[in-house]
């Protein structure tokens, strides 16, 4: 497929067909036994959606602007919350109607959950915004839409694209491969995120900790709650560096989603740099019109507690990943809360801080971090319930650290730490690819991947376990 | 962040860099990587290719009993012999009479989530040690993935079990595959389901000769209509071959099924229905997988003669 798109590159058009198709093909052919053609149909009813509601905000009065938006948009969180919220939705309405006495009827629909529907329902609402305000340009024509929606590599779990960042590459015919040496590097560091890390962290019983606390002892069930924090990023950064890399094989560019999020030392820093895409989301299209940071502090507070309780809703239709989005939000608002007093009191809270401060603040960040994730991640909140007492009580007894898990939770904060270093390095030593190289340049570098590859492909166990970003 | 500067979107600088060596090296990168990273499905796909088409012949050639028709009931568990007091296999392996202690349970996907870890829960109340080790993926049809047989013997002596629940089968509706990765046996043929006994009895006698009970969990039932025919046929394998070896299968077939023979669509839990099945159609949901638990412990309870409420 990559071929032949390289081999069109005199025909614009025949690329973004190739693409597209390719596009449709990957999101429907794994799926196809269980879910048959309805992602596919949704993912197109979204973009015709997308195309009609984009053209008419820009046909419109500027009166009437407003209303194209606000139709746009409830279409795209109609097929959004039909999708991933109705059986929730009606199991809470009943459970509510039975515990008034009431009696309500709503029925059980065969539903399918597409995956990634919360990413490309998210772009397209965030393009109608930026168009309707002006930050944005249109798609030119239904087919750049629908490569705008579809494009394989973040169609998945993202990253959520701005329009801003995407049309206009859309805009340009692809005539050569950018940066194979980045593409090259980004796909290696993924596939070693993703296939070993994440792998090994899955395989070493994570996931049982979860399912299941009581098996576990005080010591297994700390060592779980870090695993599974170190688990998500290794998932999903992995997926992130390898969609990236694959993107850049095709000529786009897509924006970073992790920025080392586990070498942040406060709270704010960490939604700075955890799934970048989304934050910015939340920040652009809730907080900000929300009042963001311009009101009273108590406001302020109230804003961010309902941007993180919507963060944990956008998750998942649980209890749980709501619980999880109040906690952070009442954890951002109390961090904002503490710099606004050290500004009262004269002190820079941005100004460089000593070794130990920085140490307590990460520790602080990490223990919040991996503890919130528990009713994040259990089942139901029982389970959640359980895992925290079992946690502390010393006297627990069950299954126990697992060396396995400590090793790759090690190499996920040296990741975190030394990324940029390591980043750094690979990309000196590789950079002779994007010039003109020479025979003995591609050889070395050829036996080099070869090896890295081998290497990566003999060290993963058995089975790659489902992204975990796929269900949200 | 400085990182994503660098990427800027469309660079004629850097395309002038770009040579035809470019485009050799990623179509070389992409193959090599996809290559190693497909190799094993690759693999199994060109043994198991037209696995649907051979399953369609090989139901006209034989037609196993399904596991509604050798129940008399809904909800009668079909076991080979009821009576666990029983000492001896038709392989003539003692196994103990005492009431099991310390249970470990195996299996794939549906062993690694909510029926898995609510079964172990259940059973952990009765006092039992209990060890959940399981595989997603997993099963007897693919020894070159996960060989069971050689990771049993090391669980065995980890956790000296008396008593091993098995659920496999939603796995083993392929070909079956030697641990080198050769093909032993396609799907849906004769051949097959001779060699998946030869398994099934390997895993038996493994257990029975270190005097270990064990206990077979069928599959539940499906949405789809031809995993769903994949399925009946493999318990029905495994019904047989655990009867031939005085080991319980607890079938989850009727408590799944409709009416009609379909999967149940619903579970009424508290007056409020709720979905039997996660959104695959093939695993069961949390309050699907809590009634089937519920289940398979009673009769669980009933066999081995655990006392506690």
């Amino acid at each position: 497929m990559l071929s032949l798109y390289w081999l069109n590159t005199k025909r614009p058009t025949v690329q973004k067909w190739i693409l597209l198709l390719s596009s449709y093909a990957f999101y429907t052919v794994p799926f196809y036994q269980h879910s048959g053609w309805k992602p596919l149909s949704l993912l197109i009813l979204s973009t015709a959606c997308l195309h009609l509601f984009e053209s008419l905000i820009q046909i419109s009065a500027p009166k009437n602007k407003a209303i194209a938006l606000a139709t746009g948009v409830s279409i795209q969180l109609g097929i959004l919350g039909l999708h991933k919220y109705y059986h929730f939705f009606r199991e809470s309405t009943l459970e509510i109607a039975q515990t008034l006495g009431l009696e309500a009827h709503l029925p059980l629909l065969n539903i399918v959950f597409p995956v990634g529907i919360s990413f490309y329902c998210f772009q397209a609402i965030a393009h109608l915004v930026d168009l309707k305000r002006g930050h944005t340009t249109p798609t030119n024509s239904l087919l750049n839409t629908a490569i705008f929606q579809a494009f394989f590599p973040k169609l998945l779990l993202g990253p959520i694209c701005r329009s801003a960042d995407l049309i206009p590459q859309l805009e340009k015919p692809r005539r050569y491969i950018l940066n194979t040496h980045q593409a090259i590097i980004l796909i290696l560091l993924g596939l070693f995120k993703k296939v070993i890390l994440a792998t090994y962290l899955y395989e070493s019983g994570v996931s049982n900790a979860f399912f299941d606390p009581e098996s576990q002892s005080a010591f297994g069930l700390w060592n779980a709650c870090f695993g599974y924090t170190a688990q998500l990023y290794c998932d999903f950064s992995g997926y992130t560096d390898m969609a990236r890399g694959i993107a850049l094989l095709f000529g786009y560019t897509l924006p970073k989603n992790f920025d080392s999020p586990y070498a942040a030392t406060n709270l704010g820093d960490f939604w700075k740099r955890w799934h970048m895409s989304f934050s910015k989301w939340l920040r652009d299209y809730i907080y900000i019109p929300l009042g963001g940071s311009r009101k009273s502090p108590l406001r302020v507070s109230i804003n961010l507690f309902l941007t993180f309780l919507f963060c944990g809703i956008w998750h998942g239709a649980s209890w749980g990943y709501i619980i999880w989005g109040g906690i952070h939000g009442i954890g951002l608002a109390l961090h904002k809360r503490e710099r606004d007093h050290m500004r009262a009191r004269g002190i820079n809270p941005n100004a460089p801080k000593t070794f130990i401060q920085n140490f307590g603040g990460w520790i602080y960040m990490m223990a919040f971090v991996a503890l919130s994730r528990i009713v994040f991640q259990c089942p139901d909140l029982e389970h959640a319930w359980i895992y925290y007492n079992r946690m502390f009580n010393p006297n627990a007894t069950g299954e126990s650290i697992s060396i396995m898990m400590i090793i790759c939770i090690i190499a996920t904060l040296c990741i975190n730490i030394w990324g940029d270093k390591i980043h750094h390095h690979l990309n000196a030593y590789f950079s002779p690819i994007q010039s003109i190289p020479s025979f003995h340049t591609i050889l070395k570098h050829t036996i080099l991947i070869t090896i890295i590859l081998y290497a990566l492909f003999s060290c993963m166990p058995n089975g790659i376990p489902p992204y975990l970003y796929a269900r949200f | 962040m400085k990182q994503t500067n660098k990427y800027i979107p469309f660079s004629p600088k850097e395309a002038k860099k770009t040579s035809p060596l470019h485009v050799v090296l990623t179509a070389w990168f992409c193959g090599c990587t996809v290559g190693l990273f497909f190799l094993p499905q690759i693999k199994a796909y060109i043994h198991t290719a037209d696995d649907d088409e051979i399953v369609e012949v090989a139901d006209t050639l034989q037609t196993p009993p399904t596991t509604s028709e050798q129940t008399s009931s809904k909800k009668t568990v079909p076991l080979p012999s009821p009576n666990i007091n029983e000492t001896t296999s038709s392989k003539q392996h003692v196994l103990p009479t005492t009431i099991p202690q310390r249970v470990l349970l195996i299996g794939s996907s549906s062993m690694k989530s909510d029926l898995g870890a609510l079964l172990a829960q259940s059973l952990r109340k009765q006092e039992l040690y209990v060890y959940r080790h399981a595989k997603v993926g997993s099963g007897l049809a693919r020894p070159d993935f996960y060989n069971w047989m050689e990771i049993l013997p090391d669980l065995i002596a980890a956790h000296t079990p008396d008593l091993v629940i098995v659920q496999f089968i939603g796995n083993d509706c392929q070909s079956l595959i030697m641990p080198n990765g050769s093909l032993k046996a396609k799907y849906g043929t004769e051949e097959w389901d001779k060699a998946y006994e030869e398994r099934l009895t390997s895993l038996i006698t493994l257990l029975h000769q270190q005097g270990i009970r064990i206990t077979f969990l069928g599959m539940s039932n499906v949405q789809s209509s031809v995993f769903r025919k994949k399925l009946k046929r493999s318990n029905s394998i495994i019904y047989s071959v655990a009867s031939k070896h005085n080991a319980p299968f607890i079938s989850l077939w009727e408590t799944t099924s409709s009416t009609r023979g379909s999967a149940q669509q619903q579970i009424v839990v508290n007056s409020i229905p709720k979905r039997m099945y996660q959104e695959d159609g093939i695993h069961l949901s949390r309050a699907g997988a809590r009634m089937v638990a519920q289940d398979v412990f009673t009769q669980l309870k009933q066999l081995y003669d655990w006392t506690l409420p």
